[in-house]
C-alpha cells in the first residue's frame, strides 16, 4: 500500500481521486489544495508518491512540481490535467513528473498509471 | 458486424455534423474533427473501402494541419466538409450493396480537395513524410509501432511517457517517427509511435509498453499483418463490451408494453373510484399507492419511446450551409432545444417537413448577401430552428430573418385561382390570408427553383403535422422574415385536467390552461357582433357552449370556465366533475383535423372523453 498525497484545488476532484486510490488499495496521507500546501506536505510526511493538479491557486502545479523535484529529484510525481494543457504536460514530463492523468478521470486508467509509477 | 459499422459511422457523421456548424470552430473542436475523421478512415479501411478511406484520409491530413498550425476553419471548409459528410452518408446507406459505391463522386471530391490543396502549400508535409519511409527503409533492426488510445488526448505527451519509460528501464532503441523535437513541441500528427531496437530487446519492450494506460497495441514490422485482424476482433470484443450499456428494442415491443400499461392505468383509475366507494381506508391508501406506482411506470415506458429532437436537428446546419453555398447566400443556423424529447414514430415523420421549410428559408426567405447588405441587414442571414415544450405540446419553430411573405402577392394569386372574391379579401385576416399558402400548389415564388422545387408545398407539411394530431402557424412580415411554428400534441402524455360535461358528454380540460371557474349568474355577459362575450378583468372574452361547437344541444348550463393564455376564451358548461390524471391518446382519425381536440382519453369508467385545447377553440370565434 502506498502512501499518496493530492493536491487539486476542488474538493470534489479530491474526493473523486481519493476514491479511485481507495480501489486501488492504496492511502491517501494528505491533501492539499495548492500548490504551496502539497509542496509542504511533501516535506513533512514524505509520500510515495504526489498527484498535483497542473492549475491551482497560491502556486501552480507546475511550480510545485519544480520546489518538489529540488527537495527530491527521485520524487514521483503525477500530474494532473485538462484537455488541451499538452504543452504544460510536456514541459511537466521534462522537468520530472513520471505521468500524467487526465480529467474527467477514467478510474482504469488512472490506477494503471500509478501502479506504473510506483512500480517504477 | 454491418449494423454496428453503420451505426458507428453515423454517430460519428451526426458529431462531425454538429460540429462543422458550430458558430466559432475552436482548435478544440478541430482536434476532436480531426479524432473523428481518423476513426471514420479505421471503420472504412475495415471494410474495404479503399477510395473512401483515402479521401477521409486527405481531410485528416488537412484537419491535422490546421490542427497544429492553429487554423480556423472558414466557409468554404465547412461547405468543403459537409459535402463529404453527405457523400459518406450516401455510401453508407448504399452499404448493402457490398460493393464501394459513388466512385465517381468520391474521385471528384478527392481532385477538389488536390486542386485547392495546391494553392495551399502543404506539400512539405508529403516530403517530410516520403523522408520518413525513406528513412525507415534504410535503417536496420526491428521496427516496433506502439499504437496509442484513439482517446488519447494528449498524444505527443503520451509519446514522451512510453520513451521515458522504456529509457528509466534502460532499454535501448532508436526513435523513427514522429521526431523528438515535434513530440517536444506537442505537435505530433499520427497516433503511432515508432521505434527500432534489436531484436532481443522486442519482447522486453512489447511487455513494458503495455504497462502503459493508453497504448493500444504494439505491433512488430512482420507482426503487422496478423495484428490487423487482432485489432478488428479487438473492435469486435470492444462492441460486445459495450453492449450492456443499451439494449436494441424492437419499437413495436415498446408499443404493446406501453399499450398494456395504458389498460393499466385505466383500470387503477377505476380502482380508484371502487375503492372511493368502499369507505376502507386501508384499501384506499393501497389503491392510490398503486395509482401512482402505475404512473411511475407508464411514464418510464413514455420515456422509452422519446428521442432527443437533436437526431434530427443536427443534419439541419449542414444541409442549410450546403444549399446556402450552392446559391451564393451567407447564412448563419442556430439550433435550440435539441434536448427536447420526442416520440420516436412523429420524430421520423417530421424530417421531412422541418428539411422542407429549413430549405425554403434558405432558398426563398434570405437575400443574397448584397441585397442584405443594401436593405441594412447583416451580411449572413439568420435561420432559427427551435423546440421547446409547451402545455400545447411540443413546439417547434423555423425562422428565418429575410424577405417575408409579401401579403398583396398572397392576395392577388388568391384572385388570379379564384379562391377568393374581392369583397371577401378586404375583411381577411392576415392569419387568413398566410392560411392560402397551405393550400396546394399556391405558391407566391414567381421563379420555380430546383431547390425547394414546386409543388412540394407548406399543404405537405401542414398535411403531416395534422396526421399527428398537430396544427401549423405562419407568421411573416413583409422585409423582415418569416416563422413556421408546427405544434405537436403531446403525444401520449398524462395531463392533469378538468372532467367536465357539456351536453351528454365529458369533456377533459387540461388544468393548466384553466384560469377561472364561475356561476353564470356572477358573470356579465353581453353580446357584440351577435357574439356572446363575458367581460373579465375588463376585457371582453368570447363565450361559446362546447356542445353549441360540435352540435349538441343543453339548455341548463349555468358554469363558465374561462381559460387560455394569450388567448382566452369562456366555455359554458353544464358541470364539473372531477378532476384527475388523464391519459391523453391521439385523436382518432375520424374526428382528427378538428381543431379544439388535442386528443381523448378513457375515464375510469370505460368511455372516451375528447380532451380539450381552449386556445384552439377560439379559432371557432369570428
Amino acid at each position: 500500500m502506498a502512501r499518496i498525497i493530492i493536491a487539486d484545488d476542488s474538493q470534489f476532484m479530491r474526493t473523486l481521486l481519493k476514491n479511485i486510490i481507495a480501489k486501488a488499495g492504496h492511502e491517501v496521507v494528505g491533501e492539499a489544495s495548492n500548490g504551496q500546501e502539497a509542496v509542504e506536505l511533501f516535506k513533512k510526511l514524505n509520500p510515495d508518491l504526489v498527484i498535483l493538479d497542473i492549475v491551482m491557486p497560491v502556486m501552480d502545479g507546475m511550480e510545485a512540481l519544480k520546489k518538489i523535484m529540488e527537495i527530491n529529484p527521485n520524487a514521483k510525481v503525477l500530474m494532473c490535467t485538462g484537455l488541451g494543457q499538452q504543452k504544460l504536460v510536456i514541459q511537466a514530463i521534462e522537468l520530472g513528473a513520471k505521468g500524467y492523468i487526465v480529467k474527467p478521470f477514467q478510474s482504469e486508467f488512472v490506477i494503471k498509471e500509478i501502479e506504473r509509477i510506483l512500480s517504477g | 458486424m454491418l449494423e454496428g459499422f453503420i451505426e458507428e459511422v453515423t454517430s460519428i457523421l451526426e458529431r462531425i455534423s454538429e460540429l462543422i456548424s458550430l458558430k466559432n470552430i475552436k482548435s478544440e473542436h478541430i482536434d476532436e474533427l480531426f479524432r473523428l475523421f481518423h476513426t471514420l478512415k479505421g471503420l472504412f479501411a475495415s471494410v474495404g473501402f479503399d477510395k473512401t478511406k483515402d479521401l477521409i484520409h486527405k481531410y485528416e491530413d488537412l484537419l491535422s494541419e490546421y490542427k497544429n498550425k492553429k487554423v480556423v476553419l472558414n466557409d468554404e471548409d465547412r461547405a468543403q466538409l459537409s459535402s463529404i459528410v453527405n457523400l459518406l452518408e450516401s455510401i453508407v446507406s448504399n452499404i448493402e450493396s457490398g460493393e464501394e459505391p459513388f466512385l465517381g463522386e468520391i474521385e471528384e471530391l478527392i481532385s477538389r480537395f488536390e486542386r485547392r490543396m495546391q494553392t495551399e502549400e502543404v506539400k512539405e508535409i508529403e516530403d517530410i513524410k516520403t523522408q520518413n519511409i525513406s528513412k525507415r527503409k534504410t535503417s536496420r533492426g526491428i521496427k516496433i509501432m506502439i499504437k496509442i488510445d484513439p482517446n488519447e488526448v494528449l498524444v505527443a505527451a503520451k509519446m514522451l511517457i512510453i520513451l521515458k519509460h522504456l529509457k528509466d528501464r534502460n532499454v535501448e532503441f532508436t526513435l523513427i517517427s514522429p521526431d523528438m523535437k515535434s513530440i517536444e513541441e506537442g505537435i505530433v500528427k499520427e497516433r503511432d509511435l515508432v521505434i527500432e531496437a534489436s531484436r532481443e530487446k522486442v519482447q522486453i519492450i512489447k511487455d513494458l509498453v503495455k504497462e502503459i494506460p493508453g497504448v493500444v497495441s504494439v505491433v512488430i514490422e512482420e507482426e503487422q499483418a496478423t495484428e490487423q485482424k487482432e485489432a478488428a476482433a479487438s473492435t469486435m470484443q470492444k462492441k460486445a463490451e459495450a453492449l450492456p450499456k443499451t439494449i436494441r428494442v424492437d419499437s413495436e415491443k415498446l408499443d404493446r408494453l406501453l399499450s398494456i400499461v395504458e389498460n393499466l392505468t385505466v383500470l387503477s383509475n377505476r380502482l380508484i373510484a371502487i375503492a372511493s366507494n368502499t369507505k376502507n381506508d386501508d384499501l384506499i391508501s393501497v389503491v392510490n399507492l398503486i395509482s401512482k406506482a402505475v404512473g411511475e411506470l407508464r411514464e418510464e415506458v413514455l420515456s422509452l419511446r422519446l428521442i432527443p429532437i437533436s437526431y434530427l436537428f443536427s443534419k439541419i446546419p449542414r444541409i442549410a450551409y450546403d444549399l446556402a453555398s450552392k446559391l451564393g447566400k451567407k447564412i448563419e443556423v442556430t439550433i435550440e432545444g435539441g434536448d427536447v424529447e420526442i416520440d420516436k414514430a412523429s420524430l421520423e415523420k417530421l424530417h421531412d417537413p422541418i428539411i422542407h421549410i429549413v430549405r425554403n428559408a434558405v432558398d426563398h426567405g434570405i437575400e443574397p448577401p448584397n441585397e442584405r447588405i443594401t436593405k441594412g441587414k447583416p451580411e449572413k442571414g439568420r435561420i432559427i430552428v427551435r423546440a421547446r415544450r409547451s402545455p400545447r405540446g411540443i413546439v417547434i419553430e423555423v425562422s428565418d430573418d429575410g424577405r417575408g411573405i409579401d401579403i398583396e402577392k398572397i392576395k392577388r394569386k388568391a384572385l388570379e385561382r379564384g379562391l377568393v372574391t374581392q369583397d371577401k379579401l378586404e375583411k381577411m385576416s392576415r392569419e387568413d390570408l398566410f392560411s392560402f399558402l397551405f393550400i396546394p400548389g399556391f405558391s407566391t415564388s414567381d421563379k420555380v427553383t430546383d431547390v425547394s422545387g414546386r409543388g412540394v408545398g407548406l399543404d405537405v407539411v401542414k398535411n403531416v403535422i395534422e396526421s399527428l394530431g398537430g396544427y401549423v402557424e405562419l407568421q411573416s412580415e413583409l422585409g423582415k422574415g418569416t416563422t413556421i411554428r408546427m405544434v405537436l400534441p403531446p403525444t401520449t402524455l398524462i395531463v392533469k385536467a378538468l372532467i367536465i360535461r357539456s351536453g351528454n358528454i365529458r369533456w377533459a380540460i387540461p388544468v393548466d390552461s384553466i384560469i377561472s371557474i364561475q356561476e353564470i349568474s356572477d358573470i356579465e355577459v353581453r353580446e357584440i357582433a351577435s357574439q356572446k362575450v363575458v367581460v373579465y378583468r375588463n376585457s371582453f372574452v368570447p363565450l361559446l357552449s362546447l356542445s353549441r361547437i360540435f352540435g349538441l344541444e343543453d339548455e341548463n348550463e349555468n358554469i363558465v370556465m374561462v381559460c387560455g393564455k394569450e388567448k382566452k376564451i369562456a366555455l359554458r358548461l353544464a358541470e364539473v366533475i372531477r378532476h384527475m390524471d388523464i391519459v391523453v391518446k391521439p385523436v382518432p382519425s375520424v374526428i382528427r383535423g378538428f381543431k379544439g381536440i388535442t386528443g381523448v382519453t378513457i375515464l375510469e369508467d370505460g368511455f372516451v372523453a375528447p380532451v380539450i385545447d381552449p386556445e384552439a377553440l377560439v379559432r371557432f370565434v369570428g
